[in-house]
This record gives C-alpha cells, structure tokens and sequence, in this order.
C-alpha cells in the first residue's frame, strides 16, 4: 500500500559467518508505518532490531524482502534512488560521541547533508545550520566547537539537527537515549515529542530495549526476539495485555522504580540463544513458560490477528487473553 | 538490627580531590555514610557524580596522585582503613571488602578456565590455607549458590563461552567465597539485557535476604536499585543530598534533585505526557560553590541555599541535605511539584 | 520540555576554550623532559640545516677544496672538530651535511607516505582481493630486512646518494600500509562513518573527509620516528660507500672515510658519528613525545 510512509516486507538480513553457518540476524520481518507514526521496535541483544533500522536506511543489504519509502523501492534504488532515499530517510545512532566526526566542527556536521544533498552553499547553508541547531537548543557560541567539547545530551542534539536539516520524512533512532543520563534522556525526549508537533508528517521508526522510553514516545510497538516480530500493536494495548510470553516477560523484567501496579512477575530462565543458532519450532521455546512439547518445538508458529490491529506469534495468542497480565 | 551494633562501614566528613591540570577538582565533599550489618543499599547518582570514586577511595583502589583524600574516615566494622598500607588494603579487599563491575568480562582472565580461576582466588583469600580440594568443593558450592546451571560443566569452561549474566554469576560467586563482610556491586548489570537483568537482580536479593549479605549498589537507575536494596543514598556533584528507606524516596523524595530525577523519568505502565528535565549541568568542580552545590539548578533555591547545608531529619531514617525543610513556610514549598 | 528551557540548561555548561585542547597536549608534552630534549635537538638541527653554509667557517671545504698542509689536525680554535686526511674542516661539513642528512630524511619518510598511505587506505576500505594482495606484497616486504634490500637496490641502481634514497623509500613504505590499513579498518567501523553514509556521502568522502584526517595523528608520530631511521639508514649506505661519495658532505660517508683513520685520528669520524647520534636520538625523542601526546593508548 502507498498509503504507508514505510512499509517492510518480508525482510530477511543473513549474516555468513566463518564455519559456513548463517546468522539470520532478521527473518521474516514485516511493518509498516503511517506517515506522521512513532512505532516502537523492542528487543534485547541479538533480536535483529538495530539491523532493521540499518537496512531501512540500506547502510545494510537485505538479503530478501521489500522495503518501501513513500513508493521508494529502496533495494532496487540504484545511485539516484539512493539520494532521494538519502533525503526521505534519516538515522540517529545510540552513541552521540562516536557518531560525530572527532575533527569536525558541529556547523560542519550539519552542513555536511546539505553539502551532499542540495545546492545550498555560503550564506544560505550557514544560516540553514544556524538555524536547526538553534531549534535544536545550540546557540551560536556553541556552533564552532568540536564534539568533545560538547556534553553527551549537547551531542546527540547536533546528531538530531544534522538528520533533520534534511527535512527527511522518515526518522530511524537507534537507541538514541542509551547512552545517556536519564535527566539528559528526558531532554532529548522532550525534543522528539516536541517534533511529532512541528512536523506531523515526520515518520519515527524507535528502535530501543527500554520499555518506558517507547511507551512515552510511541502510537505502536512491534517486539523483536531472535530476529522475528513477536507481537505487535498500539503501545498502551501490547504493555498492558501482552500477548506472547516474551512480551510478558520483558515487561515484568523492567526495574519500576516506584511501588505501584505492575504485572505479575514472569520470569525466564536461561539465556537468549545465539541467533546463529536459532531453536526449531517457535524460537522462544528454549525459554518459554508455557512452551508445550510436540507443538512450539516443532512448528513455528503464524503471526495470530488478535483485535485492534494487534497479533501475536504465538501458537497459544488466542488463550491467552487476560492470562499473561496481571 | 540494633543501633548500638557497629557499623559494618563508616564513612566520616570524607573528602577527595583530584589534581588536575587546570586545577583542583573537589570530587568528594564532606560525604557521612553508615551501613549496618545486613543491609543493602543503593548509592545512586548520574555521571560524574562521584559514585564509584567514592566507593573506590574508600578502600584505597583510586590512585594517589592524582587523587588526594583530604579529610574524614573510614572504618570497616570499627578499624580505621584510611591510612593503611597497599599490602594491608589489599587484605581488606581479598577478604572483608569483595566488588563485582559492570563488564564481568573484564575481570576474568580469558585463558584460564573458570574452575582454575575460581580456585586459585578462593585459595589466595584464604591465604593459602585452603587445599586445592577444599577450594574446589567451596567453589562448586557458591556457583550453586548464584544457580549457575550445571556447575560441574560451567567449571571446565573459558570465560568466553559463558553468557554475560553467566559471567556476572561467576564473579559472584568469586566475590562472595571469602564470606565478605561487604560487598560492592558498581552497576552490575548495565550490561545486561533487560531479561538477564533481572535474574541477577533477583539473585542479589535473594543473598541479601538469605545469606544477610551487606552490600553498597551503585547504579544510575533507582528502579533496578528498588529491586535489591532497602535504602537509597543519592549523590549529586561530589555529596550525598538525600539518604532515605527505598520507599520514602519514591513515595516522598525531598530533595529537588530526587524529585527531578524521578519526575524525568518515563514510566513503562502508565501513561506519561511530559518529562521533567532538570536545567543546567553539573557544577565546575574546579570552583565548586560553597553552599548547595545543586542550587543554581534548583527552582525552589533561595538565599539560605548559599551557605553549607547540613542533613535534616524529615522522617524515620529519612536525612535530607537541602535549607527547606527549615521554615515553616518553605517546607511547604518543598513538597510542591 | 520547551526549546527555552534545553536552551537554558546548554548554555550553563561550563565555559569551553577553543583551543583548549592544542593547550592540553602542548602542557603533556612539555612535561616530558625527553620529549623536549628531542624537540630542542630537532629544533638545532634544523636551524642548522637551513643556516648550515652561513654558519660554517670554511664553507668551500664542504666539496672537496684540498688543503693538504692543514691535513688530520686534532681539535683546535681554528678547526674546532680537527681536519680530515685532505685537509678540510670537519666542523664544517658537518654543519653543511646536515642539509644533506634533512633532505634524506624528508624524502626518503615522504617517498614512503606518498606509496604507504594510499595503499594502506586502498586496502582498508576496499577489503576482498584487493586488500589481499596489498596486503601480501606488504608482507613480503616486510619480511625483509630493509637495509638489505636497500643495499641490494643500490648494488643494482649504483652507488649515489640519489639511488640510496630512492632504495630506502622503496622499503620504508611498508609500515605505512600496515599502519594506515589497520586504523582505517578500524575507523570504518565508527558510527560517524555509518552516518556519513546514510547522509549520502560517497567512498571518496568517506576516505578523504572521514577517515584519513582521523588516521594523521599515527602517521605523524611514525613519520618524525622515521626521520631518525631513514638519516640512520642513510649514513649506513654511506658508510658502506653506497650512498654519498667522498667528498660529498654527508656524515655517513665521513664516518666511512674516517674510518681507515683510527685510532689515531679519532676526529675523522667521532664528530659525524656524534651528529648522527644526536639527530636520530632527536628525533625518537620527538617521536615518542608526540606518540604519547596524540596516541595514548598505542604505548
């Protein structure tokens, strides 16, 4: 559908590794996003969801699948597509420090995009960069400094202002509050809602592994575990019944930290495996409390439509209404 | 617990500054801090705010220089470390004081088998005086202790084929052999996911609760401190401004700066529209001012916040370090967020 | 969160000089006290290098004007570093050689960058067969003792202070492919150049504008470390007579000549062996200062 600003199909991201094996770091993944949409994409390590980000943006080849930037085919873009990908699409990277060019200054962060992407030059490019880095709340005495002389939030806003200078429609964050103290966090927060205002039509694809960042920030979440979607919908809906005992678990394991209501405690035991070597049946199995055999070790499950937009893969979404919350 | 107990740690008026080129960096400031036999409790601060330095110089593992300890005491269950020599510091620390960190990875040698380096570091806190079988059958047992499934094959193996939370078992256990009587934990699973995470939080509960271990966390995230431990001393820029039962800092925080920390942070179960952020940054440290060191950034500051302040008590084991809870009038402004 | 207050809680940070850093590394270097041995030798030798012929009192001696009636004097007022077995003032040439040992040092250290840096970039960011056979021609460099090679260059080209240039530029470059490959490889992995690439930044920008500045500092410490090695290998050419022939002023070569003259007059070649000595103990100096100021952690 056109409709969508991204939509992803599909999408299958392989990793050859030395011994012959493959890392399906991304298997079988499928999401669109509605233009002006924040949705979140969570998971631990290993779940494929800063992959995702990347191959959005083709800084990673996919190795099967679509993937759709308002009617961008983005696989097939040859140089030309790539630039107008380049202006459509933006990403903003985890850590602020090592995204930034230690020899830059930030003006010329932020120019860089301009620089490569318009005819802007002179006055008018250093009065465009002036400006965003203003609107991003660097003023001017800050514009001539090299990153490190910049604090962590300062930084991640220069990385915010030289995506948006673009004006890109699609916005990919990686974990882009990670590295960061939680009141500069709630900065940076603040500064991304704020866009979701002054840009409506700016599309969010929020890629993180903390749960109360996306629920402040996101229409909807999809949950990545071992490189499949493992239960998606509107963020309120999934966090307060989820549906797949992952969704269940990663929820319980949040540290809240206050005493109030929070879902009953699941707790899984052993460790994620290696995506190189992903269990049979449901990859979830290994882990799952209410994994039956013969069943989730053998067949993988389907994505399940359950209501309101959301599904579930799980064998089980169907029965467990109410069952996995509190 | 009783109070005429001794502390099992007493830090007293400590003070540390480092030398630096640019001059002296007031890094600790005048901190108090009591730990009782059997608590747990949380040190929690953003970065930079002196944490782990802390936690570090008091058993003498912050080199000097450039570092340099200007004032106070510390006293594990009554003697006096500060003072002491490399050689008897490093005692304290193999035997009374154990620390686990946040990349277990780090602290274990890869070339050695897990069993092999559990072995040789319960034999060396034991002074030698364990034999190799008694060390072996006391490091079988911790591991179970920590639930580090199959034991018996998890000791043949390489730091590197064990998972992260695996690993930060195993130094558990490692810490924990010698029967500490403290032991600090510097945010100990930042490196975790959020799953694993969990696991080993409820594990140091659990040793709290059962084995009475005393333990300082230091972590930047009140929430995984609230699974663990049952006070909460928060730091702010070198100085501890509210130390409080786990419960009074989420219900009644009293200091600005635990309000504003808690009021930035999102909330996975409930809808949030706004965060608060607090404005401005840490203090030049270099020039730290004399009064509160927080006041510039503070809403609520006014001309008392100037001169030192000193701990008020504002509730059952409830100190906070801030001028307004003084006045009649501003105690009522203090708790208006 | 308004704009207003992030702008409020940005401009309170601490007050941040510009050059506050260039501050920083000049007040790490000058603590050392080697390190600014060496940059105060560097300094001479250089200012001597550009002043030697103005400096020397017989600037003619440097080629060869024969004065066999003041041949193979001991140190004096008048020859403060004796003569030599034809007469000339040692102190002389050399002060005028040091010109000469500069220009070895700078050509053969900027030969070596100009083949090193390239292939080493080329080989980084390419990866695949490329890098590969970069890579093996660079071993099998490697794997050569140098100055060997050299002199089977030079056994090959002539003798001649040219072609001993051209033979140690032509082992030296080497460890710049090393050096380069190695920090590119690992600088292509910083984020900064993913988000080069998604603002659309081509390989050649990539290269030029992201990578190389990044990889200068190594190549700075290596290059001054060089400048003592290559003036080193220089004088060991000469003093095999593969390099600079008598009577051109070049300390090796000197030292070689001198050499049929000891013990008896030791001045022949103690004073250009002492100069080399001092100009290559300059230079590490240099170099291992600037290591330590720009690249902490490859101590």
């Amino acid at each position: 559908m056109s409709t969508d600003m991204l939509s992803i199909r599909n999408l299958d991201v392989h990793f050859p590794i030395s011994n012959g094996q493959v890392v399906r770091a991304v298997d079988g993944v499928t999401l669109s996003l509605k233009p002006g949409e924040t949705v979140g994409l969570v998971g631990e390590s290993g779940s494929g969801k800063t992959t995702v980000g990347k191959t959005v943006l083709r800084l990673v080849e996919a190795t099967a699948g679509e993937i759709d930037i308002d009617g961008l085919d983005v696989r097939a873009a040859g140089q030309k597509g790539l630039k107008a990908l380049r202006r459509k699409a933006q990403i903003i990277f985890q850590d602020p420090h090592s995204s930034l060019n230690p020899r830059m200054t930030i003006r010329r962060a932020v120019a860089e995009g301009l620089i490569l992407n318009t005819s802007l030059r002179g006055n008018a490019l250093r009065e465009k960069v002036a400006e965003m880095l203003i609107a991003m709340g660097l003023p001017p005495q800050f514009h001539d400094r090299f990153p490190h002389e910049l604090s962590g939030g300062q930084k991640q806003r220069v990385c915010i202002a030289r995506a948006l200078v673009l004006e890109p429609d699609l916005l990919v964050l990686d974990e882009p509050t990670s590295a960061l103290d939680v009141s500069v966090q709630a900065q940076i927060l603040g500064v991304l809602k704020d866009l979701r205002l002054s840009r409506p039509r700016l599309t969010q694809l929020f890629i993180s592994h903390n749960l109360a960042v996306i629920r402040f920030l996101c229409d909807r979440v999809a949950v990545m575990y071992l490189g499949k979607i493992v239960e998606e919908g509107p963020v309120a809906e999934v966090f307060g019944d989820p549906r797949h005992p992952y969704t269940r678990a990663l929820l319980s394991a949040v540290p809240v930290p206050s005493a109030v209501e929070r879902p009953e405690r699941l707790r899984l035991t052993g460790d994620i495996p290696s995506p190189a070597n992903v269990p049979k049946g449901c990859a979830f199995h290994t882990r799952c409390p209410i994994a039956k055999v013969g069943v989730c070790d053998t067949r993988a499950p389907e994505p399940v439509p359950l209501s309101s937009g959301r599904q579930a893969l799980c064998h089980f979404a169907d029965q467990t209404k109410g069952a996995l919350s509190a | 617990m009783t109070d005429s107990s001794t502390p099992t740690l007493e830090i007293r008026d400590f003070s540390l500054v480092f030398d630096t080129f640019d001059g002296t960096y007031h890094a600790i400031d005048k901190v108090n801090l009591t730990l009782r036999p059997g608590e747990a409790m949380g040190l929690v601060g953003e970065t930079g705010c002196g944490k782990s330095v802390l936690t570090r110089a008091a058993f003498g593992l912050v080199p000097t220089p450039p570092a340099r300890i200007t004032s106070g005491s510390v006293t594990l269950e009554g003697r006096e470390l500060l003072g002491l020599s490399d050689r008897a510091l490093r005692g304290v620390r193999g035997k009374d004081v154990a620390m686990i960190f946040q990349d277990p990875m780090t602290y274990l040698n890869p070339v050695f088998r897990i069993g092999t380096q559990l072995v040789d570091a319960i034999r060396a806190q034991s002074g030698g005086k364990a034999s190799k079988a008694e060390a072996r059958a006391l490091a079988l047992e911790m591991l179970d202790k920590v639930h580090l499934p199959n034991p018996e094959r998890q000791f043949r193996s390489y730091p590197h084929e064990l998972s992260g939370g695996m690993r930060q078992r195993v130094l558990i256990a490692m810490a924990l052999a010698a029967k500490p009587k403290l032991l600090i934990a510097d945010e100990p699973t930042t490196a975790l996911d959020v799953t694993i995470q969990a696991q080993i939080l409820d594990l140091m509960a659990e040793l709290v609760e059962d084995m009475g271990l005393t333990m300082i966390m230091i972590s930047h995230d009140l929430g995984v401190v609230a699974q663990v431990c049952s006070r909460v001393a928060v730091m702010y820029a070198g100085k501890i401004v509210e130390d409080a039962p786990i419960r009074q800092i989420f219900d009644a925080p009293s200091h600005p700066y635990t309000q504003g920390l808690l009021a930035a942070l999102p909330h996975p179960f409930k809808p949030v529209d706004k965060l608060a952020s607090i404005p401005g940054s840490l203090p030049d440290l270099l020039n730290p001012p004399e009064g509160c060191r927080f006041a510039a950034r503070c809403a609520k500051a006014h001309a008392a916040c100037a001169a030192p302040v000193d701990f008020r008590t504002v509730g059952p084991g409830h100190e906070v370090a801030c001028t307004l809870y003084d006045l009649a009038e501003t105690k009522e402004l203090a708790h208006e967020h | 969160m308004s704009t207003a207050t992030a702008q409020a809680a940005e401009t309170a940070a601490p007050r941040q000089m510009r050059f506050r850093e260039t501050r920083r590394l000049v007040r790490t270097y000058s603590r050392s006290f080697s390190s600014m041995v060496g940059l105060v030798i560097v300094l001479i030798f250089l200012f001597i290098a550009a002043f030697g012929p103005l400096l020397a009192p017989y600037p003619e001696d440097a080629y060869g004007a024969v004065d066999f009636g003041a041949k193979l004097l001991p140190p004096s007022a008048e020859h403060w570093f004796g003569t030599d077995q034809v007469g000339l003032d040692i102190f002389s040439r050399v002060l005028i050689g040091a010109r000469t040992t500069l220009q070895i040092g700078l050509t053969v250290t900027g030969i070596a960058i100009l083949i090193g840096v390239p292939l080493g970039l080329i080989a980084g960011m390419a990866g695949g067969w490329v890098a590969e056979t970069i890579m093996r021609i660079t071993d099998i460099f490697l794997s050569i003792p140098g100055l060997i090679l050299a002199i089977a260059i030079v056994g090959a080209l002539g003798p001649g202070i040219g072609n001993a240039m051209l033979a140690l530029s032509l082992v030296w470059w080497p460890g710049y492919v090393r050096l380069v490959q190695a920090k590119t490889l690992s600088q292509r992995n910083e984020t900064y150049v993913d988000a080069a690439r998604a603002l659309g930044a081509g390989p050649l920008r990539v290269v030029f504008v992201h990578v190389l500045p990044n990889c200068l500092s190594p190549i700075i410490v290596k290059a001054s470390m060089d400048m003592g090695l290559a003036i080193l290998g220089a004088a060991s050419l000469g003093f095999l007579g593969l390099g600079a022939q008598p009577p051109y002023p070049e300390w090796g070569a000197m030292i070689s000549t001198g050499r049929a003259y000891l013990p008896d007059w030791w001045w022949c070649s103690l004073f250009p062996g002492l100069a080399i000595y001092f100009t290559v103990l300059g230079f590490n100096l240099l170099g291992d200062g600037l290591r330590d100021v720009l690249d902490p952690r490859q101590r």
